[in-house]
């Protein structure tokens, strides 16, 4: 059986998720086990990016916002917000009588302080915070941020999901100092019991959750903790894993092999589900190196074809080929600068090189060990582009010294990435030049300075201008976007499977 | 044997010192970011910086050698970097399921290799000798993640007798702990079951073939009682030897295991550590596996004086 | 090494057992050797349209292929030269240094006790996190997997011709050689060398084995070969994300691995059994 991402939308209505088992929170002592690779560095979720961070970490923390089915903010602990007419201030109501799990009120206080933080140390935090003039608590249950420009992506920013601004006692965030939390304390369906180092990371249900009194859509609405535990699993082997769901130790895996898909088709004890598309790019070093020569990036463009690439992410089910850096669910869908994707033309890619200049210098593209996908990529692209007649030469780490060497602007000349689709472009760290890669340009700066302050169809227009820039500068080559392959045993009812997992609503059958 | 204790654990500590400042010099040369992999894709450079400075990273490394034997000194082993928890109570928390893991696989090994090493050695030139030791052999050259891999499709997808993976506690579920037990203890326990085999039968042939066994037989005893009585008795000290190294390569070995069982013990913590950069974790899991290492070695030299008196503490 | 007669020699090999063991350990070398030669296929060839294939008689892949396209046969024969490459160079290498310090320690009065006691205390540690450490510090390569393995092993080589020489070193032609006023250096690779090979060649046998179990091992962890390399290690570590749904990519290195070890262990016996007759503790 299988779950498309793109269904979400019917998702409730669809046969296996549908509403009967509500009855199911009756039983006593209800345990979901979720499987999933790697641990969590942390438990908190202002200071890093990584997905296992925000799989654990989002059923102990929500933000003031979130997202619905269709991408669209709704609120989950502001009540509403008020936008001054000249676009400079934000009135942020909070809902009132929200407990935090150590019984303490949700206080406008807390919102700060979490902001505050989370405006310092999350990397999108501190794009908005260039905007930013002050944030106060303005009442027990509002806050005022005011700007120094008009911003129209200050709620976008609010609701961010990786990195994004959870809300934690001010207390805690006072107690953490500079250092990262290490008290997971928040206001969500679940509670933090306790972290089993290398094992498993327990949570509870939390029995005086509020609700958002709105029906369930997406990350959004009403959300309930419907089994009394929730448990991660740290299972590294892929197999073992699936496994454990074949044979009853697990409810869900996350992230298992593509391959396995068509042999879930015919068994009736274990759901597939398609997990949000992610794109994957092949990322120049545009700061130094051969690469730096923007010719040279053009003719490379040129050699990529991406249907050769593609099936390393399995079955046609799980992969597509799309332009965009722009999430094909979203309005923000753009092509504008396509002609340049999948040209897959050796010969034009090398007259181009040739005429930048190219003498057949080394190009190194570095890739992690630890990243089975990812080295399956490098290694089809590294075939591809040397039959193209690149000279490229792969450079294998292992993922800490890969990362280190990311950093370093003369260490590396290709490297691949597999990012996760934002619901905003302007949450793409892309834009940063600051970002794997150094995109430096000044057009750059100047349309997404207009971008930020535009209206709405306005900012359509100027975000295909940007979107074309990226090709024409050759800022990623995007080679296409593939699903994730999450399974469930069939006892497990309701289900979202939204971009980034996550298990409130969430019931056993039987 | 009180000096020679004393002078034994004298050379423990030596060794000990020893190795943590190769193994801190080792790591600290290894080129790798750990402050990138908690940061993760969208981190910036000065969010680096940031977490080095948090970390203590920017400190020269001789700089850290010293505070951090300071630190040991003072029975600090330091912070993690990857998740800000004590080095201690990580692997105080990690400990228990490898110390049952090693015993177990200890134990099974022992159970299996030393029949299978006297029944070869007593039939011995016989076909069932031959067939002990084609066995022995197998199990020393199974690679053991692949027999690990092997016995979870076997044993827990196909028969869904035991777990695939995992581990629980014996002081929470002791009626569970034997089940997550079995198959990584095979698993482990398979080549050292092998190496005991062997080795038992060979002190048990070179024991048989002693005078004393010669006087005992013209004597008119069986040669049953012969072997049980006496020659197994003296066999079993120097095969005794060979237990406890295996047992310290176990927990070597371990590490492989537990990967593949996800079993939270001390061996899959390091080769995480290692693969996060975590330096003082990696330091801390390398000194108690010494220190378990010495532990063991010297328990095997104080029973190998007990059950043999000529050794003598010189 | 006392000499042996041609007939010894036939009889040992003549016996099934040796037989096997020497022939299983040849036809890996040779496949290693001839891998250019007789391999359908360039084993780093993607080709990503025909993965996943099964083994099969007709489709031109014998074992089947793997998650990238690539023909196994062909990799299994390269990763048989990787196999034979990383063993051979452990054993001589680790033979080599070994013996030297072997040989030191045991004839050396001052410092050779010292040596030994250190070489006791690296081989008292288990070897696996020994080499986990040096390739962590070295990086993943075929090289710095060599060279810590190498590190592994020696102190195995060192033990054994240490226990040899200092049995030799009283014996009367040695001494006899010292009274004639041979010069240490000269004593020891005259008449004491000689005689510890038998059982190097033995204890080379074995770590062979070993090194063969360790690489894949290490690889299996990932800090061995790097992936994308033509190894057993790497194509069992590759494979097993697919081991319930091609399981023919890891059945097969797994098997060559496990025969492998097997028949270098009997070889070893073998061996044993015909150069060192005496020394049977020495597992």
């Amino acid at each position: 059986m299988t779950k498309r991402f793109p269904a979400i939308g019917q998702i409730l209505g669809a046969s296996i998720l549908s509403v009967s088992a509500i009855g199911g929170a009756a039983f006593a002592q209800s345990e979901l086990n979720v499987a999933m690779k790697s641990q969590p560095p942390t438990l908190d979720l202002h200071v890093t990016s990584t997905n296992t961070v925000r799989n654990v970490g989002a059923h102990i923390n929500e933000g003031l916002f979130t997202f619905d089915e269709n991408f669209q903010p709704k609120p989950m602990l502001a009540e509403s917000v008020a936008r001054s007419d000249d676009g400079l201030t934000y009135e942020i109501t909070i809902r009132q009588g929200v407990p935090f799990h150590n019984g303490d009120e949700l206080m406008a206080e807390d919102v700060v302080a979490s902001l505050d933080r989370w405006m310092q140390r999350s990397s999108f935090g501190r794009t908005l915070a260039r905007y930013v003039e002050s944030l106060e608590a303005s009442g027990d249950h509002s806050v005022t941020m005011t700007l120094n420009e008009p911003a129209s992506f200050v709620v976008t920013a609010l609701t961010t999901w990786r990195a994004g601004p959870f809300i934690y006692p001010a207390e805690v965030i006072e107690a953490a100092g500079e250092e990262r939390i290490t008290d997971p304390v928040g206001t969500g369906p679940f509670r933090f019991v306790e972290w089993n180092e290398g094992q498993d990371i327990i949570l509870e249900r939390f029995d005086d959750y509020a609700a958002v009194d709105a029906p369930a859509s997406g990350y959004a609405g009403k959300r309930e903790a419907m089994v009394d535990r929730l448990r991660f699993v740290f299972v590294p082997e892929l197999s073992v894993r699936r496994i454990g769901v074949e044979s009853g130790d697990f409810d869900m895996a996350l992230d298992v092999d593509p391959d396995s898909f068509d042999q879930y088709q015919d068994n009736p004890d274990v759901v597939s589900f398609l997990g949000a598309p992610r794109m994957t790019t092949l990322i120049p070093n545009k700061a130094e190196g051969v690469m730096a020569n923007p010719a040279l990036r053009t003719a490379l463009q040129a050699a990529v074809c991406v249907e050769d690439v593609l099936p390393v992410y399995g079955g046609e089910t799980f992969w597509r080929a799309d332009p965009s850096i722009t999430w094909q669910e979203t309005a923000w869908w753009s092509d504008a600068g396509s002609e340049l994707y999948n040209v897959c033309d050796p010969e034009r890619a090398q007259s181009l090189a040739g005429e930048a200049g190219y003498d057949n210098q080394q190009i190194r593209l570095a890739v992690s060990s630890d990243d089975e996908s990812k080295f399956s990529v490098a290694q089809v692209l590294q075939q591809q582009l040397q039959m193209a007649g690149f000279n490229v030469e792969l450079e294998v780490r292992d993922a800490a010294a890969h990362e280190a060497t990311l950093d370093s602007k003369e260490a590396w000349d290709l490297a691949i990435s597999e990012h996760t689709y934002r619901t905003h472009p302007i949450l793409h760290s892309h834009l940063q030049a600051t970002w794997t890669g150094w995109w430096e340009s000044e057009e750059r700066d100047r349309l997404v300075g207009e971008f930020l302050v535009a209206s709405e169809e306005e900012a359509h227009e100027i975000w295909d201008k940007i979107h074309a820039l990226y090709f024409k500068d050759v800022v990623v080559i995007k080679i296409g976007d593939y699903f994730e392959h999450h399974i469930a045993a069939d006892e497990v009812e309701g289900y979202a499977n939204m971009p980034e997992p996550f298990f409130w609503n969430v019931s056993l059958s039987e | 044997m009180g000096a020679f204790l004393v002078r034994r654990l004298a050379g423990m500590l030596v060794t000990m010192f020893i190795i943590s400042t190769l193994v801190f010099i080792i790591t600290n040369v290894v080129p790798g970011s750990p402050a990138a992999l908690i940061l993760g894709e969208d981190r910036t450079p000065d969010q680096v910086e940031a977490l080095n400075r948090e970390l203590g990273l920017d400190r020269s490394v001789p700089v850290r050698y010293v505070q951090w034997l300071g630190d040991l000194v003072t029975g600090d082993f330091g912070t993690s970097y990857y998740n800000d928890n004590s080095v201690a109570s990580v692997i105080a928390g990690r400990l228990e399921p490898t110390l049952m893991l090693t015993f177990t696989s200890a134990l099974l090994a022992v159970a299996i290799g030393i029949p299978l090493g006297i029944i070869a050695a007593v039939y011995q030139g016989t076909r069932l000798d031959y067939a002990s030791m084609v066995v022995a052999l197998m199990g020393a050259a199974l690679p053991n993640f692949w027999l690990g891999l092997l016995l979870i499709l076997l044993f827990s997808l196909y028969w869904s007798v035991f777990p695939a993976a995992g581990y629980a506690s014996i002081f929470d579920d002791p009626g569970d702990t034997w089940r997550y037990l079995v198959l990584p203890a095979i698993t482990l326990g398979a080549s050292h079951a092998g190496v005991i085999a062997r080795m038992a039968r060979a002190n048990l042939l070179e024991v048989m073939g002693a005078d004393y066994l010669r006087t005992a037989r013209s004597k008119g005893l069986r040669e049953r009682s012969v072997v049980l009585g006496h020659a197994l008795r003296n066999s079993m000290i120097p095969t005794f030897g060979v237990v406890g190294v295996a047992l310290a390569l176990m927990i070597g070995g371990s590490i492989v295991t537990e990967a593949v069982f996800a079993i939270p013990g001390v061996g899959r913590l390091l080769i995480e550590s290692v693969l996060r950069r975590d330096f003082p974790m990696i330091q801390g899991v390398i000194l108690l596996i010494a220190l378990l290492v010495a532990l063991v070695n010297l328990a095997v030299d104080i029973v190998y004086a007990l059950l043999d008196p000529r050794v003598r503490y010189a | 090494m006392p000499p042996l007669r041609r007939s010894w020699r036939l009889a040992w090999l003549s016996r099934p057992v040796n037989m096997i063991g020497f022939g299983f350990f040849f036809l890996v070398v040779a496949a290693g050797l001839l891998a250019p030669l007789i391999a359908p296929y360039d084993p780093g060839l993607i080709a990503i349209r025909e993965r996943l294939q099964p083994p099969s008689l007709s489709s031109g892949h014998l074992l089947g292929t793997d998650h990238l396209g690539r023909d196994i046969f062909s990799r299994m024969l390269y990763g048989a030269r990787v196999s034979v490459i990383v063993g051979a160079s452990v054993v001589i290498l680790s033979s080599l240094i070994g013996i030297v310090i072997g040989l030191f320690g045991g004839y050396s009065r001052r410092f050779g006790n010292l040596l030994m006691r250190i070489i006791d205390g690296v081989m008292a540690f288990p070897e696996i996190v020994f080499a986990l450490a040096l390739i962590a510090a070295l990086g993943s390569s075929l090289t710095n997997v060599i060279i810590a393995l190498t590190f592994v092993y020696i102190p195995r080589v060192a033990r054994v011709v240490h226990a040899c020489t200092l049995a030799l070193r009283n014996q009367e032609f040695v001494l006899a050689a010292e009274a004639l006023g041979g010069k240490s250096f000269r004593v020891v690779f005259r008449h004491i060398l000689p005689n510890t090979l038998g059982p190097v060649v033995v204890q080379g046998t074995f770590i062979f084995a070993y090194a063969v179990i360790s690489e894949a091992s290490l690889t299996f962890l990932g800090v061995g070969l790097p992936p994308g390399t033509a190894s057993w290690g790497v194509i069992l570590a590759e494979g097993r994300n697919y081991l319930l749904d091609a399981p023919w990519i890891t059945t097969f290195p797994g098997l060559a691995i496990f025969l492998l070890v097997l028949n270098l262990n009997i070889l070893g016996d073998g061996l044993r059994d015909l150069l060192d007759p005496r020394s049977r503790k020495l597992l």
